[in-house]
């Protein structure tokens, strides 16, 4: 569903304080998402205690400014937005880079065949076996992020560009990367590369 | 080569069924030609696919603790603050009792007005709303915490160390938890206590706060009363709601503790 709220003039009612019935169905609608608001968190903190304080950051700075939400937008995508937003603020009081990203490892392929097996067969395979969830988190952030948001959250590109705050080409070309190093890591070691580069 | 760089940004869409017909036919031209492509996107594919499939396993669950503090949220953003702007109404005492609302609007210009005159005022200020928001939304703890277990799961985790005074019962004195301390930047420890029956917080600060010298000097914001001095490298403050007369014994058990 997405929800929409009326704009608000300028010198109105401070947000939360509007019609009672759509501020408890906005503010219902929020909560609906906590769980995948709560399960970004963690992949983007990596610690439950440093997930769950982002999210209640993001609900108390989401309800503060439920005002300013556009009428017919998108709810789950603009709280995504604030949970990216307060997290890369995080960080950079942290003083550690937000994004930490090196392309070019992606590129490393060998150059040999051998190994007959198509992809898909090497990851059936693979996957019986493998933990995908520390996979997805062995993944570098801006990767993990884009693959993250696109294949369990269902975000569009744009949406996910609006997010992490980068261009559309920028989120297609990491989920892109992001899916190849993800299977690098699944495959079986060796074949991966051999299926990837025939 | 320079044929498959100048498609690789449409490989997404292309695995996603997003690409234009166009986008689709030049990319399956490009594929009969180069098995690197056509093997890369299929593994891509197929990575797709199992992520989608195991998708509900990859989802966590916020906790039954979260789920409340969110909603204690909500409340505290419905809340109407009173009007503000007047500078005699961070100022004086007696304070008057605030809705939660109304302290972290205060807080915010508390903040601004004094961090053009008083860097300890300042940070002060930050404190006293921290110290109010976390007690607010924090839920009593199950287990009586080990302050000496919490030390070491601080260090493991954040990489920086810190001594966390122990509860005192004949000072009744009650150590409740120790959490990262998000308005702050992060950077500062917010060891809660119970005391008297009143919420008490000891911050440590990392590293030591440009403006806070060793003698403890006393700050009084937003209702609360706060002594905050320095020592070793890191910053300390002992907050408690305003009027405490025996805040020094505390915050004299504090220093002695983190010695």
């Amino acid at each position: 569903m997405v929800f929409g709220r009326r704009p608000r003039a300028s010198g109105a009612a401070p947000a939360g304080a509007g019609d009672e019935s759509e501020d408890r169905a906005f503010s219902e609608e929020a909560l609906s998402y906590i769980d995948a608001l709560y399960g970004t968190a963690l992949r983007l903190t990596r610690r439950p205690q440093d997930a769950e304080d982002l999210v209640q950051d993001t609900y108390l700075k989401a309800f503060r400014a439920a005002g300013q939400f556009q009428r017919g937008t998108n709810l789950k995508a603009w709280l995504f937005t604030i949970l990216h937003n307060t997290f890369r603020n995080m960080r950079r009081h942290d003083g550690r880079n937000p994004v930490d990203v090196n392309s070019e490892t992606v590129e490393q392929a060998a150059d040999q065949t051998g190994d007959e097996r198509t992809p898909e067969q090497l990851l059936t395979r693979a996957t019986l076996d493998t933990n995908l969830q520390a996979a997805l988190d062995s993944l570098p952030d801006a990767f993990r992020q884009a693959v993250w948001l696109r294949d369990v959250e269902e975000f569009s590109y744009a949406d996910i560009a609006r997010m992490v705050d980068v261009p559309i080409g920028t989120v297609m070309s990491r989920i892109s990367r992001g899916r190849r190093m993800l299977f690098e890591r699944l495959a079986p070691k060796g074949s991966a590369a051999r299926a990837a580069s025939r | 080569m320079a044929e498959c760089r100048d498609l690789e940004s449409l490989f997404a869409s292309y695995v996603d069924g997003d690409a234009a017909p166009a986008d689709c036919a030049a990319l399956d031209a490009h594929f009969s030609s180069c098995p690197a492509c056509r093997n890369r996107v299929a593994g891509e594919r197929a990575v797709r696919a199992a992520v989608v499939a195991q998708r509900e396993k990859l989802r966590s669950c916020a906790s039954a603790d979260l789920r409340r503090r969110c909603e204690a949220s909500r409340q505290a953003a419905r809340t109407p603050p009173p009007v503000a702007g007047r500078a005699g109404v961070f100022a004086r005492k007696p304070w008057v009792p605030l809705s939660m609302a109304a302290t972290l609007v205060l807080a915010v210009a508390g903040v601004f007005l004094y961090g053009l005159k008083d860097g300890v005022e300042a940070l002060g200020a930050q404190l006293a709303v921290d110290h109010v928001k976390c007690f607010e939304f924090a839920s009593p703890p199950t287990l009586i915490p080990d302050a000496k277990q919490l030390a070491r799961e601080w260090a493991d985790a954040r990489g920086w160390t810190i001594k966390i005074p122990e509860s005192q019962p004949a000072e009744q004195l009650e150590l409740l938890g120790v959490r990262r301390c998000i308005s702050t930047a992060g950077l500062t420890a917010h060891l809660m206590y119970k005391w008297r029956g009143q919420p008490l917080s000891v911050y440590v600060l990392k590293s030591q706060h440009p403006r806070v010298g060793a003698m403890p000097r006393l700050v009084e914001q937003l209702g609360q009363e706060e002594l905050i001095w320095s020592k070793g490298g890191r910053t300390y403050a002992v907050v408690t709601r305003g009027r405490a007369p025996d805040i020094e014994q505390i915050a004299d058990y504090v220093q002695r503790s983190t010695e």
